[in-house]
C-alpha cells in the first residue's frame, strides 16, 4: 500500500516542562482529501495532536509524516481555526484574511496582491459573506467572525485544515449553518481536514472517519468510518440512519468509559 | 463630548489662577512667600527670551532622554513580555531600580559627565523608561496563544509574530504609557538641571530662587506645566489616532 497522506506513527508528546506525556503511542492515518473528526473528553490531548500535525511541537517519540516526510517543525502547509475567531481588531476583514499570505508569501505578496485579493473574495463568497470586506471584526456577529476565521485558515491554500472546536461557542442555528459552510468549503478546496469537536452530531455531519481519543496520556481508542452518503444536508440530521450513527458513536464512548471505570 | 466637558479643562485652569490670585490679595501674602499669578505671568512675559532659551534646553534634553526611553522601554518590555526567564530575572531588578529616587543619582552623573546636558538626558531617560517597559510587557502578555500558533504554524519567525501581532496588540498600552513617560521625562530633566546644570528651566528656577526673584521661580513652574500639558496632548492625540480600534463601542 502507498504511504498514507498524513500519518502519526507511534507518536508521543511530552511538553517541555511537563512530567507526564500528553499523548502516548498514538497512531492515525489520514488519506488525502479526507475529512476526519476527533472526539474525546477534554484534556485527552486533542489540541496537542493538532500541535504535532502543525509542527508546532515535534514528536517526543515516533514520527508524524506528511506524504512520507517527517514533520518536526512548522511547514506552512496547514491552516488553523479555533473556538475563538482570533481576528485582529485593528485590521479589516480583508486584511485579516490576507494575514497568512504576508507570512507565507513575503515578497511575492505585494507583487501578486490582486491575485490574493480575488482569492480572499472567492473564499468570502464560499462561506456566504457579502459586503464585509471593509468592516472590522467587532462589527460582525460571532458566526460571521468564525466564517472569516475559516477564510483566513484557507487563504494560503494549505493542504491540511486543522479545526479545534471551531463551532463550540456558537448557538445551535449558527452552528448548523456553519456545518453547511464548512462542507461547501471542503468540497471546493479539496483539502484534508482534521476537526476536533465535542459535538457528536457535528462529527457525523462533517466527517468521513471519526476517531475517538481517550486515556491519560491520550491516544486513539477506536475509529469508525461514517457510512452516510454525501453531500449531507441539514434535513439528514433527523433521519433514522443519522440518529442511529450518532447513537452508535455515543455507545462506543460509553463502553470506553466503562472499561476504564 | 458635551459642551460642558469641552470647556471644563479651560475653566479649571482659569479658576485655579483666579483662586490663587484672590487668595494672595485677600490675605496679603508677601511676594517672596507666594507671588500672585499675575506677577508670575508678568515676569514670564518680561523675560520671555531667556525663559524660551532655557525652556528649549529643557525640551531638547528631555526629548532625547524620552527617545532613549522609548527604544529601551520597548526592548525591555518585549524581553520581559516574551521570555519568562527574562521576566523572572529582570522584573525585581527593574522594580528596585525604579524605586531609587532619581534625584539621588544626579551627583553620580555629574561625577561621570560633569554638569550640563548629559546628566539631564540621563535622568530624563531613567525616570521615564519604566512605565513604557511595563506597559509593553503587559500588552504582549495579552496576545492570545492561539493567534501566535496560527502565525507560527505558517513558519513565522518570532520577530514576525512580534511585529504583526504583539506590537499592534500592545499599542494601546504603549501609547498610554507614552503620555505618562513624556511628562516624567520633563520632571527628570528639571530635577537634574536644578542641581547640575547652567541652562534649562530647572537651572533658571534655582538661580532665581537663590537671588529671591520669586515671581521668576513661578514663571518657571508655569512654563514647565505648560510644556508638560503640550506634550501630553500630542501623545494623547497620537494615541487616539493609532489605537482607536481599542476604544470602539
Ligand atoms: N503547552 C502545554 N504545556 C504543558 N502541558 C500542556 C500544554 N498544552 C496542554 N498541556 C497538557 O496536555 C494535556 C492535553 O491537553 P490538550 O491537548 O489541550 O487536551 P484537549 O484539547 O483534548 O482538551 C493536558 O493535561 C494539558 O494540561
Ligand atoms: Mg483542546
Amino acid at each position: 500500500m502507498a504511504d498514507p497522506f498524513l500519518e502519526l506513527d507511534g507518536v508521543s508528546l511530552t511538553y517541555p516542562n511537563a512530567k507526564a506525556p500528553a499523548i502516548a503511542d498514538m497512531n492515525l492515518k489520514v488519506a488525502r482529501g479526507e475529512f476526519i473528526a476527533v472526539v474525546g473528553a477534554s484534556g485527552c490531548g486533542k489540541s496537542s495532536m493538532m500541535k504535532l500535525v502543525s509542527g508546532l511541537f515535534p514528536a517526543t517519540v515516533g514520527q508524524v509524516r506528511l506524504e512520507g516526510r517527517v514533520i518536526h517543525r512548522p511547514t506552512g502547509n496547514v491552516g488553523m481555526a479555533f473556538q475563538n475567531p482570533t481576528l485582529l481588531p485593528w485590521r479589516n476583514i480583508l486584511e485579516n484574511i490576507l494575514l497568512p499570505l504576508e507570512v507565507v508569501r513575503k515578497k511575492d505578496f505585494r507583487a501578486k496582491k490582486a491575485e490574493c485579493l480575488s482569492e480572499a473574495r472567492r473564499l468570502l463568497e464560499l462561506v456566504g459573506l457579502r459586503d464585509v470586506e471593509n468592516k472590522f471584526p467587532w462589527q460582525l456577529s460571532g458566526g460571521m467572525q468564525q466564517r472569516v476565521s475559516l477564510c483566513r485558515a484557507l487563504i494560503h491554500k494549505p493542504e491540511i485544515l486543522l479545526l479545534d472546536e471551531p463551532f463550540a461557542a456558537l448557538d445551535a442555528f449558527t452552528k448548523e449553518e456553519l456545518w453547511m459552510a464548512m462542507q461547501d468549503l471542503w468540497s471546493a478546496t479539496q483539502c484534508t481536514v482534521i476537526l476536533v469537536t465535542h459535538e457528536l452530531r457535528e462529527a457525523v455531519f462533517l466527517a468521513d472517519t471519526i476517531y475517538l481519543m481517550g486515556g491519560k496520556p491520550g491516544r486513539v481508542i477506536t475509529a469508525r468510518s461514517n457510512p452516510l452518503a454525501r453531500p449531507r444536508s441539514l434535513e439528514d440530521v433527523y433521519t433514522p440512519a443519522y440518529i442511529a450513527e450518532v447513537q452508535d458513536l455515543r455507545h462506543a464512548i460509553g463502553e470506553v468509559r466503562e472499561v476504564r471505570a | 463630548m458635551t459642551r460642558a466637558e469641552r470647556i471644563a479643562p479651560y475653566a479649571m485652569v482659569i479658576g485655579f489662577f483666579v483662586f490663587w490670585e484672590l487668595g494672595v490679595r485677600i490675605f496679603n501674602v508677601q511676594e517672596f512667600i507666594l507671588p500672585t499669578p499675575s506677577a508670575a505671568f508678568a515676569k514670564l512675559y518680561e523675560l520671555r527670551a531667556p525663559i524660551a532659551m532655557n525652556a528649549w534646553q529643557t525640551v531638547w534634553t528631555s526629548m532625547v532622554g524620552f527617545s532613549i526611553s522609548v527604544v529601551v522601554g520597548v526592548f525591555l518590555g518585549a524581553l520581559i513580555g516574551y521570555s519568562k526567564l527574562a521576566y523572572a530575572a529582570l522584573y525585581p531588578f527593574l522594580v528596585g531600580f525604579n524605586s531609587v529616587p532619581k534625584a539621588a543619582l544626579v551627583p553620580i552623573f555629574v561625577i561621570w559627565f560633569g554638569i550640563g546636558s548629559p546628566p539631564a538626558i540621563l535622568t530624563a531617560f531613567l525616570i521615564s523608561f519604566f512605565p513604557i517597559a511595563v506597559n509593553v510587557a503587559t500588552g504582549l502578555a495579552t496576545v492570545e496563544p492561539e493567534l501566535q500558533d496560527v502565525l507560527r504554524a505558517l513558519g513565522a519567525s518570532k520577530a514576525e509574530v512580534f511585529f504583526k501581532v504583539g506590537l499592534p496588540r500592545s499599542a494601546p498600552y504603549f501609547f498610554a504609557s507614552l503620555k505618562v513617560a513624556v511628562t516624567l521625562a520633563f520632571v527628570g530633566a528639571v530635577i537634574s538641571e536644578i542641581s547640575a546644570s547652567n541652562a534649562g528651566i530647572g537651572y533658571l528656577m534655582i538661580s532665581a530662587s537663590s537671588s529671591l526673584q520669586v515671581p521668576l521661580v513661578y514663571a518657571g513652574l508655569i512654563t514647565i506645566a505648560a510644556i508638560g500639558i503640550f506634550f501630553y496632548a500630542i501623545f494623547a492625540l497620537l494615541e487616539t489616532r493609532f489605537t482607536s480600534w481599542a476604544y470602539r463601542k
